[in-house]
């Protein structure tokens, strides 16, 4: 078929033909198109059709969904914190605090002497023994706690626990004492804190030689007191010295004293340093008198002790019982002597 | 327990009160909310979130006027915060495809239609196209407000609404199929 004869073909069949509107077009016509939108809704049956089937219609909630309202909205869960954790961790925050003043001032006073009055002690030169004392006194510097010293640790320990308090207390005078720790005695396990510098001095007199004071062990389970001197003749070594036996007082609170003297490579003078626990006494007994223990003074008024209060901040932090009788003690003292060739110099301080 | 009363004990903070007031209202509120938004999960939010704003909002309310009207208001806002979260509707409004002219049978009281079908004909809307129908049609909103409600021209809102009823209009008259063919058209 060729074009033209399908145009003729619709137009016979098409042309007259009549396709009568529905008859509601018209109605239709007549309604609001998409462009008359200013009816009011009200007109609309549309509107109202959506209307009046949704307006009253309830749609009944799932059960939770009232839970969830009160737990996330109208009842949140209150916070409960632990209040109580923050303290313990200021707590912990002080200790710290501490233990890194203590160790700045042991490591400053290992590289050089500080003069606050007395003699000072210069950098040793043996290092290696020296490094022990470094390590050793950063555990005994925790418990600050002058008690420590009539605990189970031992004297010697408490020693250096006096010597390190003396050293790490932020108020106090620093006092830096480079010692050495020697090896332990083979009979104890406490290590002793004998010092020994010089290996040569000149103006050797009976005083030369750093005298070592060591502490006892810890089977009499205090403090003891030992002095004695070397002979001037024999040369100074690191050699531990044998402790002494001294008499211990009957006291809870004995006082120890704890002598660590080291010698300076330029001068070749022997400097002495004692440190005692408790006041100075009236009468300064000499250094190869044994036993220089003393009766702690007339207990003074109780005060509160920061050592104390730490250390039973730290039995807190873990979690071990804490005891606020042990915060306030009499009054701790030490005293220093320190001997510089034929002078004398002291100072006592309160801890 | 009157209405007075009961929002009286729900200031007070009475659990019993609450729970109440939410077990009266809930439903319908769930409805309006379900009218915007597409998702159930979505007009569930809406709902939880209106009716905390309800009790939070509850001091503020004077003793004049419905109480339920004053409760719709609030859920209607919080159902476009949700759709503006979950719906996004396209920023231009205008889209290119003119509705056609359809040749369609309006619609009459005589149809009924369960309000399933009819909440399913709105959640199949486009976002924009729905959310005017609604405020206008339903909500009973003028052009102006609803303009400033979603950010929109006047003519936009009318060209949605109009939309919106052509649209529905061929869903209602029986061209679900075809409607759907041409749902790519008007979709947002």
């Amino acid at each position: 078929m060729n074009p033209e004869d399908i145009d003729d073909l619709f137009r016979q069949k098409l042309d007259g033909h009549a396709s009568p509107p529905a008859d509601d077009l018209w109605a239709r016509l007549q309604l609001p198109g998409p462009a008359a939108i200013t009816q009011p809704a009200e007109a609309e049956p549309l509107d109202t059709l959506f209307r009046t089937g949704l307006q009253g219609h309830a749609t009944p909630p799932r059960r939770e969904l009232w839970e969830r309202l009160e737990d996330e909205h109208l009842r949140p869960r209150p916070r409960r914190r632990r209040v109580v954790a923050w303290w313990q961790y200021s707590a912990a925050a002080v200790l710290l605090l501490m233990l890194l003043a203590g160790g700045a001032g042991l490591w400053r006073g290992t590289l050089g002497p500080q003069n606050n009055g007395l003699a000072t002690n210069h950098p040793q030169t043996e290092p290696a023994p020296q490094q022990r004392s470094a390590p050793a006194t950063p555990s005994l510097s925790t418990p600050a706690d002058q008690e420590l010293a009539a605990a189970t640790l031992g004297g010697v320990a408490a020693d250096q626990a006096v010597a390190q308090t003396a050293i790490e207390a932020p108020k106090k005078n620093q006092q830096i004492f480079s010692g050495q720790a020697t090896a332990p005695q083979a009979s104890t396990s406490s290590t002793s804190i004998a010092t020994t510098t010089q290996s040569r001095r000149a103006a050797a007199t009976d005083r030369a030689a750093g005298s070592h004071r060591q502490q006892p062990d810890a089977a009499a389970g205090q403090l003891a007191t030992t002095g004695k001197r070397r002979p001037a003749s024999q040369p100074l070594t690191t050699q531990p010295i044998p402790a002494n036996q001294a008499t211990t007082p009957a006291t809870h609170a004995p006082a120890a004293t704890l002598a660590m003297a080291s010698a300076t490579t330029t001068e070749l003078e022997i400097i002495e340093v004692e440190v005692r626990r408790g006041p100075a006494p009236a009468a300064l007994a000499p250094p190869v008198v044994l036993a220089v223990a003393d009766a702690p003074p007339a207990p003074t008024r109780r005060r509160l002790r920061l050592g104390g209060l730490l250390r039973q901040a730290d039995h807190l932090v873990h979690g071990e019982s804490v005891n606020l009788a042990e915060v306030t003690s009499p009054s701790e003292t030490v005293t220093l002597h320190a001997r510089l060739g034929g002078r004398m110099l002291s100072k006592t301080i309160q801890l | 327990m009157t209405e007075p009363d009961l929002i009286a004990a729900c200031l007070q903070g009475d659990p019993r009160a609450q729970r109440q007031l939410y077990n009266q209202f809930a439903g319908l509120m769930l409805t309006v909310c379900r009218r915007y938004l597409k998702r159930q999960e979505d007009a569930e939010e809406a709902l939880l979130l209106g009716f905390a704003k309800v009790f939070r909002a509850l001091p503020t309310f004077r003793q004049e006027g419905s109480f339920e009207g004053w409760m719709r208001r609030i859920m209607v806002n919080e159902a476009l915060m949700e759709l503006r979260r979950r719906e996004p509707m396209h920023l231009s409004f205008e889209d290119f495809a003119q509705p056609e002219n359809l040749a369609s049978t309006p619609a009459t009281a005589d149809t009924q239609l369960q309000a399933d079908e009819l909440l399913a004909l709105l959640q199949e809307l486009p976002t924009g196209y729905r959310t005017v129908f609604n405020l206008y049609a339903l909500e009973g909103y003028s052009h102006p407000e609803i303009a400033e409600a979603l950010g929109i021209t006047e003519g936009t809102s009318k060209s949605q609404l109009s939309k919106a009823r052509a649209l529905l209009q061929r869903r209602l008259s029986g061209g679900r199929a075809a409607a759907q063919a041409n749902q790519s058209v008007y979709s947002l």
